[in-house]
């Protein structure tokens, strides 16, 4: 068992995203704003000549925004598209330790719909995150 | 040889190509559906593209073989093997005719009857026997021509998969990025002379390779636009309406399969607007239209998407029809249906099941609706939408996406962020400052009015949210035109430069705003997002509105270019005589009851609506029926009513038009289709009986009679200063205009009239005390004035 995944902090909890699915870690600058997008889209950025789109964790998860997004964050390709996360921080790469686990009562609102499950890590049990899920919004909730 | 014959060539050879299999499998098999359909597909394809061109012996055989096999497929016929091989011998025969028509020979003589015949059921075996050794013979002498000539039997297309040529496609335009994302670091690092030069000569490599990428998988949408004028024609001469087509657009280009994909739709939306959309001739010169309908059809490129807009000025789609046909066919309840706004009610004609024609005619009622429209354009990830005003016309908006493209796109910036619009859309750029540009304010709606166009001004700052609706002089005015005649302007605060920009597919959470098209990196590395202009219009509440007031500025255009061909309005008087008279005079066709007409006096006046007309055309002692159909005509200035027995058509004179001196009413004649025909002199009409409000106490002003430069030069000059001309037996003139010297025999005047005596020597003029000099304009006008004025004191 040696999935690697990347261990993020949204919201001040650790949650963890597929290695194989994020393209890279980018420094967060120059984020250009998209008017009339969805709160949780922050804008567009620019990664070696190719454009992604900034989306907020907080936001997409319902949660309230906070000014202290870290300057780091994961890039994943999700149906040919490029998003960048803008989380708390990035963590670190670790090993996972144990098959994906549910969690005995769920994971609370929010977080419900994009937790696939629990996995344990050296650094305890950390929230596996369905990417696609999170991308897609609050709303994508109701559907 | 032209493009499109080579076009036909290559297509049927790459289906002889493809269907040779299937004729093999068919032979062995001659049961197998599938085999029989893609058979009578390639014959019933080349039959179809023999109507473009003069290949009559091609057209016939492929319509004999299709006519065969759709017996067959009908199942009222068995295909034999006698079927099966006359079949194919019409097939190699068309592959001989296509390998002539290639070389530019002469098609090979004779024997098409024999193979026509061998389809027949009863064909007997000699014929069929001939014809097909004839055949044999004729393949094969061709074959062995072939080998002769090498290079017409080489084939100089491949087949290559789409995906491939995508995987290309992709790599050439990360290529692009990633050359713009070079460049700016070597501007940044500073002028490195050796590394210019290779950098330069990259960039134009890399600009050649774009071009020939994208034209691999690119066709201009001329491809379908060729077909469809023909279309329109017989549709037209089918229903018996007169539409004119006018196509737009036609250098976008797009995916060979895309064009390919939208020929069905086309085709059906096309149908739709002839056989429901456009009104009969006489229908719509009775709604005040011009009797020909217009078609208008264009295509532009926005972005990853290619709209392709199908507009007609008929009768728009009868919202109150499709709601009841909804509830009735279960689609809505009443209930839902009384929520829902005119738009959404015309968008029901998507559903399945929603056919608002009353009978099915032949031409579209076909059982094929809308909904399937709909499906097949958004199964390749397109769609559709609809905007229809009664009795204006409908329209209907494709979008079609793109996998990959590159534009040229204006960027711009609004709220302190840089958008771009794709140049296709962009008219003109104008400086809010301009002193041509006048803003209004007409409820929440900006209006901006240059060059006399009067257009609406959308602030894009306020659009997406970024700034208040403020349009004003510091901003730049991009006036974008879409689908044919769409216009508006857009308030941006800066304009920045044209770029070509490689545009990505954005995040559908982004897509789902409806704003933008697509992304983009600049050439700073920075992302930057491409505007979606149509539904930018549509947000904004702009497009049937706009659309009108851009067609009549439209319209005025065409009178211009028409000039020589002269449109004239036929009738018949009631003097029984044909008559015609201006188009252009013609601003609506009345019918009216007779007790609106009144004839009491000399001069007859006609009731319509509010409004007394002067009523012209109307002979002393004539019968009037039971409703009178009247002319409108209008100078611009005032209307005049002319009464007509009998309507006709319009049509375009440009035989020279023969004066006729001895009627004064008339311009002349004029010969159409072999019959004389009047026509009315308008002006003539208007000079005379023109309602224009007349100041009862004109003053009357008397110059020389009987002196050709007084009525050429002086009685215009007097008219236009307010004044009548008095005629011999008027015994009281305001003022009096004699030429010096000449003492003629005109009516001496009272001596306290005042006079104006014209010289021809302008220091003669100067010595007289109301002399002026004959070619002094300003000087006879100020004369005249200062005489009226005094009358009035």
């Amino acid at each position: 068992m040696s999935t690697l995944y990347v261990v993020i902090e949204i919201d001040g909890r650790l949650a963890a995203v597929d290695a194989a699915d994020v393209q890279s870690v980018i420094e967060l600058e120059n984020v250009y704003p998209v008017p009339r997008a969805p709160a949780w889209v922050t804008g567009l950025t620019a990664m070696r000549s190719q454009s992604l789109t900034v989306i907020d964790c907080r936001l997409a998860l319902g949660l309230a925004a906070a000014d202290m997004a870290g300057e780091r964050s994961p890039v994943v390709k999700v149906a040919g598209h490029l998003y960048a996360l803008k989380v708390d921080a990035v963590d670190d790469v670790l090993e996972a330790r144990s098959e994906v686990m549910p969690v005995p009562g769920g994971f609370g609102p929010g977080w419900q719909r994009i937790g696939q499950g629990m996995i344990e890590t050296d650094r305890g049990p950390v929230l596996l995150v369905d990417v696609e899920a999170l991308i897609a919004g609050p709303e994508a909730k109701a559907a | 040889m032209d493009d499109l014959l080579t076009d036909f060539v290559a297509e049927t050879r790459e289906m002889l190509e493809a269907i040779g299999g299937e004729i093999v499998a068919w032979e062995a098999n001659p049961g197998d559906r599938a085999r029989l359909d893609a058979i009578f597909r390639f014959v019933h394809t080349v039959k179809g593209n023999c109507g473009f061109f003069d290949f009559p012996r091609l057209e016939k055989l492929s319509h004999a073989a299709e006519g065969a096999l759709a017996e067959v497929r009908a199942e009222r016929r068995h295909p034999d093997s006698r079927l099966v091989n006359a079949v194919l011998a019409i097939i190699d025969r068309i592959s001989v005719m296509i390998d002539a028509i290639e070389a530019g020979t002469e098609i090979p003589q004779g024997g098409d009857e024999y193979l026509v015949a061998a389809l027949e059921p009863d064909a007997g075996d000699t014929g069929e026997t001939v014809a097909m050794q004839n055949a044999a013979a004729q393949a094969s002498s061709a074959q062995s021509d072939a080998t002769g000539s090498a290079a017409t039997a080489t084939p100089r297309t491949i087949r290559l998969p789409v995906e491939l040529l995508d995987r290309v496609m992709s790599g050439v335009s990360d290529m692009v990025l990633a050359r713009n994302d070079l460049a700016r670091r070597l501007r940044e690092a500073g002028a490195e002379p050796t590394l210019d030069g290779p950098f330069e000569r990259m960039t134009s490599i890399l600009t050649d390779v774009r071009e020939a990428v994208t034209r691999m998988r690119m066709q201009r949408i001329e491809l379908l636009y060729n077909a469809l004028p023909r279309l329109v024609r017989d549709l037209s001469a089918e229903l018996g309406k007169q539409v004119m087509v006018d196509l737009d657009g036609g250098d976008v280009e797009l995916d060979r399969e895309m064009i390919e994909m939208m020929r069905d739709p086309m085709t059906h939306i096309i149908r739709n607007a002839i056989d429901h959309g456009v009104e009969t001739p006489s229908a719509r010169l009775a709604a005040g239209k011009r009797e020909i309908g217009l078609l208008s059809i264009s295509a532009r490129q926005s972005g990853n998407r290619i709209t392709v807009t199908v507009s007609d000025d008929g009768a728009g789609l009868n919202h109150e029809k499709i709601g009841l046909k909804a509830v009735a066919s279960g689609l809505v309840t009443d209930k839902e249906l009384a929520a829902m706004s005119r738009n959404e009610i015309v968008d029901l004609i998507f559903e399945p099941g929603l056919s608002t024609a009353e009978e099915v005619s032949s031409v579209s009622g076909r059982g094929v609706g809308m909904d399937v429209v709909r499906a097949n354009i958004e199964r390749v990830g397109g769609s559709i939408s609809v905007t229809s005003e009664k009795n204006e016309g409908t329209q209907f908006h494709l979008q079609i996406p793109l996998t990959l493209s590159i534009i040229s796109a204006l960027t711009v910036s609004a709220g302190g962020q840089r958008f771009a619009i794709p140049q296709s859309y962009v008219e003109e750029i104008v400086h809010g400052g301009a002193k041509a540009i006048e803003f209004s304010k007409i409820g929440e709606t900006r209006l901006m009015t240059f060059r006399d166009r009067r257009t609406a001004c959308v602030s894009l700052g306020y659009v997406l949210g970024l700034t208040e609706n403020d349009v004003g002089k510091a901003q730049k005015l991009v006036l974008l035109r879409f689908g044919p005649t769409e216009l508006f302007a857009l308030a941006v605060d800066a304009i920045h430069d044209q770029e070509d920009l490689v545009v990505k597919p954005l995040a559908p959470a982004i897509m789902q705003t409806g704003f933008y098209s697509g992304t983009t990196l600049l050439d700073d590395g920075n992302p930057v997002l491409m505007l979606d202009i149509p539904i930018l219009a549509q947000r904004s509440g702009l497009s049937i509105e706009a659309r009108t007031r851009a067609a009549s500025t439209k319209a005025n255009d065409n009178d211009e270019r028409s000039q020589n061909a002269r449109k004239l309005m036929t009738f018949v008087g009631f003097d029984g005589r044909r008559k015609a008279i201006g188009m252009e005079l013609v601003v609506r066709i009345d019918q009216v009851v007779p007790e609106a007409i009144d004839r009491s006096d000399d001069h007859a006046k006609v009731v319509v609506g509010d409004t007394i007309y002067t009523l012209l055309g109307l002979e002393p002692d004539c019968e009037l029926e039971e409703s009178v159909k009247l002319l409108r005509l209008s100078d611009s200035q005032s209307q005049l009513s002319y009464a007509v027995a009998e309507l006709g058509e319009s049509v375009e004179i440009t035989d020279e038009i023969k004066p006729v001196p001895q009627d004064a009413s008339l311009e002349g004649i004029v010969l159409h289709s072999g019959k004389p025909l009047r026509v009315l002199d308008g002006f003539g009409l208007f000079a005379q009986h023109a309602s224009r409000p007349v100041a009862p106490d004109r003053p009357v002003c008397r110059i020389p009679l009987h002196d050709a430069w007084a009525s050429r030069m002086l009685e215009p000059l007097v008219q236009a200063a307010g004044y009548r001309i008095a005629d011999a037996d008027d015994e009281h003139v305001d003022i009096v205009i004699t030429v010096a010297g000449d003492s003629g025999d005109d009516p001496v005047e009272a001596a306290e009239t005042p006079a104006i005596v014209l010289y021809g020597d302008p220091a003669d003029a100067a010595r007289a005390t109301g002399g002026v000099y004959r070619y002094d304009r300003n000087g006879l006008v100020d004369a005249l004035r200062r005489a009226q004025r005094e009358k009035v004191a």
